[in-house]
């Protein structure tokens, strides 16, 4: 069937568009992980974990520490305050070949020195809440020259509170190796793949939710709205583009605080986006109503954007860290319900934002987490979580895309269905018309059949009874002939009913034909004759069968009057045109009659006769010539 | 005398009885000429199908009275009349047959009896003498049709016509075949002048020549033979001879029709055109 086909395909599509998903995000998986495995280390290379701490102003007291150091776990009083940490490393044989540094990260501002050369600077120390490196793994180039058998690296690094300052362990080895190495793969993850492929990726992403929220329409309750679903995406990946984009930012566009306080409120925003996305797939029909959902929507980033600005003004990193735990903890409960609700919906988009927020949740857990252990490697999880996000949206348009399509044809069918089914009803009336038509035209015709039965041959019948009664007891032969004229009578009558049957409407001609033909033997026998002068007359339209068959009787009437009393040696009939009207008459040399005298009651039916077609009845008798003319309207 | 044709009567018309003492009805043309009396000198066999006993035995006492006529057989089924066809060796020469039988339509018989005997002229039995029933006889064959409430004398001279060559017709029955077979003075003739002749092989063997439609019209507008003579300038017999022809052609426009049909259906393959 046709209907199966587009249902079909759509499963088909559905069925390839999840096994993409699968493939991606295993390809993806698979790649970070080769990724890693590569970040391991080169012969050459050597990783420097010990170091000596110096804090810059104060006492200048000396401490040993490992790296990597957190800014944020240690307290710095002072606003502008540097940490000096003093490493050192030997290099083995004859050092010709240049070397390099690879810092994982650093920030949020540094100076290294090696062997009190100045060979690396990032930012202003002096500059507190300017500019941020730390985001971005580093690599510095060491010259050959400078190289000794024992080598002092010191590095100074300057950190604002709550942005991710530190400095982590530091890997050294020859230029090639460690560019070409563990540099190449963390610079390729974070920065070009999670921050800008991935920021733009996002950013395209959040452009088309937008112009798709600005141009699709949903239809509720017959009135066209917006659909929120792209909004919640578009916002979500748009603050997504902030957060993961910052990365590449060494010179945000505000002050440390305020861009802090703006990141919060970005990093907010996208947890709220994509909470109100889940709960808009859902229906609204888990956790919080909708109103809840937009109050705790609105005020988790507000309240991150406060806390932040506390936290970044100097007091501790805790209440934020507080903040994103307690963020997190919620998280975690929403999201387990969100997965039970999917489960137990079957529902595929349902699935598969749980899958993404899942991932999210546990890659910002191990982010979260990575201040409770150290970790070398420091790829952006959430930024490919976020991805998968984007791929969702991809997924939920193109379903509605088909969706709308299917529809679009089903609408189709059906119309075409409908319309046939109107066509089939309304030829049905049609023909049931045409049957009620014929059957009452059957039904018309039978009743005039009827009449005419009545008036002629029944009236003929009746007045032979009549007259056989009325002699039955008189062997009168003139009695005789009554009756046997009438019986004659009938049976001439019958035969013209039976002819006239056949006649075309208006044919008045073809009726006096027919009388000629029926009734010439009688007026032969009669020895009577017939001077027939009929000329060649119109058809009349206003003559139908009724009225054909009522003017016949007039004339068969005057007829058989004739031939019965008239004691006539010519009748004649005649028919001619004149002045707009037909006149048939007929006249025979009679001994005639008084048209007045009363007991006439056969010239008062045909007065009545003619009155009911239309005509004009002329009756005009003197001895010598008996004269009867129907005058017949020409319209 | 009672004219025994049912025809228009004229005023040229004479009637008289002939040395055997039956009524025959003569035509005279305004030129006085006889046309062919009743011939008296063959008996004409004559097999008889009705069903009501009345009207068959009065039939049977018409044809013992005649000298002209002998009775064949006389049949009450149509089963009866088909075997005594099937079984007979002697022709009939003439055909009465009664349309509304008890098991069947006379129209078989009369179809039977025409492809069987070809010299036998065939008349129906009818009660009015309606349009429609002449012609669906005439189609069929017949050349005739008697009334069955005529006189005994009127039914035998009738007989006696019909072997003559005379045909009945009506008003009603002239129009109803004009409508039928379409007279070509009013319709396009394509093969020009060839078709003035009424025997003329036109395009359509069945068409009526602009005579044979003339006839037809003046009948259907009530004239006699006579007048109709007078108004065309021929004699009275030629006027007959018009209608006989025209009745053929029905006959053969019917067959025609059937044949057209068949071979429409594919009952039929068209092999060598007919006549």
């Amino acid at each position: 069937m046709a209907d199966a086909e587009p249902a079909r395909r759509l499963m088909m599509a559905s069925l390839r568009c999840r096994r993409l998903l699968a493939a991606a995000v295993c390809w993806l998986c698979g790649m970070a992980w080769a990724g890693g495995v590569l970040a391991a280390r080169h012969d050459d290379t050597q990783w420097l974990t010990q170091a000596v701490m110096v804090a810059a102003e104060g006492s200048g007291q000396e401490t040993q520490v490992m790296l990597p150091y957190d800014w944020d776990r240690h307290a710095h009083d002072q606003e502008g305050q540097w940490v000096r940490f003093k490493l050192s490393f030997r290099v083995a044989g004859n050092t010709d070949e240049p070397y390099g540094l690879y810092l994982p990260r650093i920030g949020n501002r540094a100076r290294i020195y090696l062997n009190d050369n100045l060979i690396g600077r990032y930012g202003d120390l002096s500059q507190p809440e300017s500019d941020d490196f730390a985001r971005a793994p580093r690599f510095l180039p060491i010259s050959a020259s400078l190289l000794r058998p024992d080598n002092r690296l010191v590095i100074d690094i300057a950190g604002d509170p709550g942005r991710h300052a530190g400095l982590s362990a530091v890997m050294v080895g020859p230029a090639d190796a460690v560019r070409g190495g563990p540099f190449f793969w963390a610079y390729t993850w974070r920065i070009v793949v999670g921050s800008i492929m991935m920021g733009g990726f996002g950013l395209l992403i959040g452009m088309v939710s937008l112009g798709l929220l600005a141009t699709q329409r949903v239809y509720d309750d017959g009135q066209p709205r917006r659909d929120p679903f792209y909004l919640y995406a578009a916002i979500g990946q748009l603050c997504w583009v902030a957060v993961g984009g910052n990365a590449v930012l060494q010179h945000p566009p505000l002050g440390w605080p305020a861009w802090g306080c703006l990141l919060a409120l970005a990093y907010g925003g996208w947890l709220a986006s994509t909470f109100l996305l889940c709960q808009h797939a859902s229906g609204w029909r888990i956790g919080p109503s909708r109103r809840w959902s937009y109050g705790i929507a609105l005020s988790g980033p507000i309240a991150g954007a406060f806390l932040a600005d506390v936290v970044f003004n100097g007091g501790s990193a805790f209440p934020l860290q507080a903040w994103r735990l307690l963020v997190i903890l919620a998280v975690l409960w929403y999201v387990t319900i969100f997965t039970r609700f999917a489960i137990a919906r079957r529902d595929t988009l349902c699935r598969l934002l749980a899958v993404a927020c899942w991932v999210s949740l546990l890659v910002s857990i191990y982010e979260e987490g990575k201040w409770l252990w150290p970790y070398a490697t420091d790829l952006p999880w959430s930024a490919y979580a976020s991805l998968l996000f984007g791929i969702v949206l991809a997924y939920v348009v193109m379903i509605r895309f088909s969706h709308a399509s299917r529809q679009a044809h089903e609408l189709n069918q059906s119309l075409a269905q409908r319309v046939a089914q109107r066509e089939a009803e309304l030829h049905a009336t049609y023909q049931r018309l045409e049957q009620m038509a014929r059957s009452e035209a059957r039904a018309t015709e039978r009743a005039r059949i009827l009449q005419d039965l009545h008036d002629g041959v029944g009236s003929h019948l009746s007045l032979a009874i009549h007259q056989l009664q009325s002699r039955i007891d008189d062997a009168n032969p003139q009695g005789q002939g009554e009756v046997l004229h009438t019986l004659r009578d009938t049976q001439a009558y019958l035969k013209l009913s039976v002819d006239a049957m056949h006649l075309e409407p208006g044919d008045v001609a073809g009726l006096l034909a027919n009388l000629r033909y029926r009734l010439q033997d009688r007026l032969t026998q009669g020895g009577i004759r017939l001077e027939w002068q009929v000329q060649d007359i119109p058809s009349l339209p206003s003559m139908d069968e009724t009225r054909l068959v009522q003017l016949q009787y007039i004339l068969f009437e005057a007829l058989s009057n004739a031939l019965q009393h008239a004691h006539a040696a010519t009748i004649c009939v005649s028919a001619r045109q004149r002045d707009g009207v037909v006149a048939v008459g007929i006249t025979d040399d009679g001994q005639g009659f008084d048209p007045r005298a009363p007991g006439g009651r056969g010239l008062s039916l045909m007065h009545e006769r003619a009155a009911r077609i239309g005509a004009t009845l002329a009756v005009d008798s003197r001895p010598g010539q008996t004269r009867i003319e129907v005058l017949l309207p020409c319209q | 005398m009672p004219p025994a044709i049912p025809h228009m009567g004229d005023t040229a018309v004479q009637a008289y009885k002939n040395e055997n003492g039956v009524a025959v009805m003569e035509h005279m043309e305004p030129a006085g000429q006889p046309v062919e009396p009743a011939q008296a000198s063959r008996r004409w066999l004559v097999l008889m199908v009705e069903d009501d006993p009345a009207m068959r035995a009065r039939l049977q006492d018409i044809v013992d009275a005649h000298p002209s006529l002998r009775l064949a057989a006389a049949c009450d089924t149509r089963a009866a009349a088909m075997d005594w066809i099937a079984a007979t060796q002697q022709a009939p020469d003439v055909l009465l047959v009664d349309l509304g039988l008890p098991d069947g339509s006379g129209l078989d018989v009369l179809q039977r009896v025409v492809q069987r005997f070809p010299g036998c002229d065939c008349m129906v039995i009818s009660m009015f003498g309606d349009a429609q029933t002449v012609v669906r006889s005439i189609e069929a064959g017949a050349v005739g049709y008697l009334y069955k409430d005529a006189v005994p004398a009127d039914i035998a001279q009738a007989i006696l016509d019909m072997k003559a060559g005379a045909s009945p017709i009506s008003p009603a029955i002239a129009r109803h075949l004009a409508r039928r077979l379409q007279a070509p003075a009013d319709a396009v003739d394509l093969h020009g002048p060839s078709a003035s002749s009424g025997n003329a092989l036109t395009h359509d063997p069945t068409a009526l020549s602009p005579r044979e439609g003339e006839v037809l019209q003046l009948i259907g507008k009530g004239f006699s033979f006579s007048e109709i003579a007078r108004l065309q300038g021929v004699s009275v017999h030629t006027v007959r001879t018009h209608i006989k022809g025209i009745y053929r052609k029905l006959a053969v426009h019917s067959r025609g029709e059937a044949v057209y049909e068949a071979t429409r259906v594919g009952i039929l393959s068209l092999g060598s055109p007919d006549g």
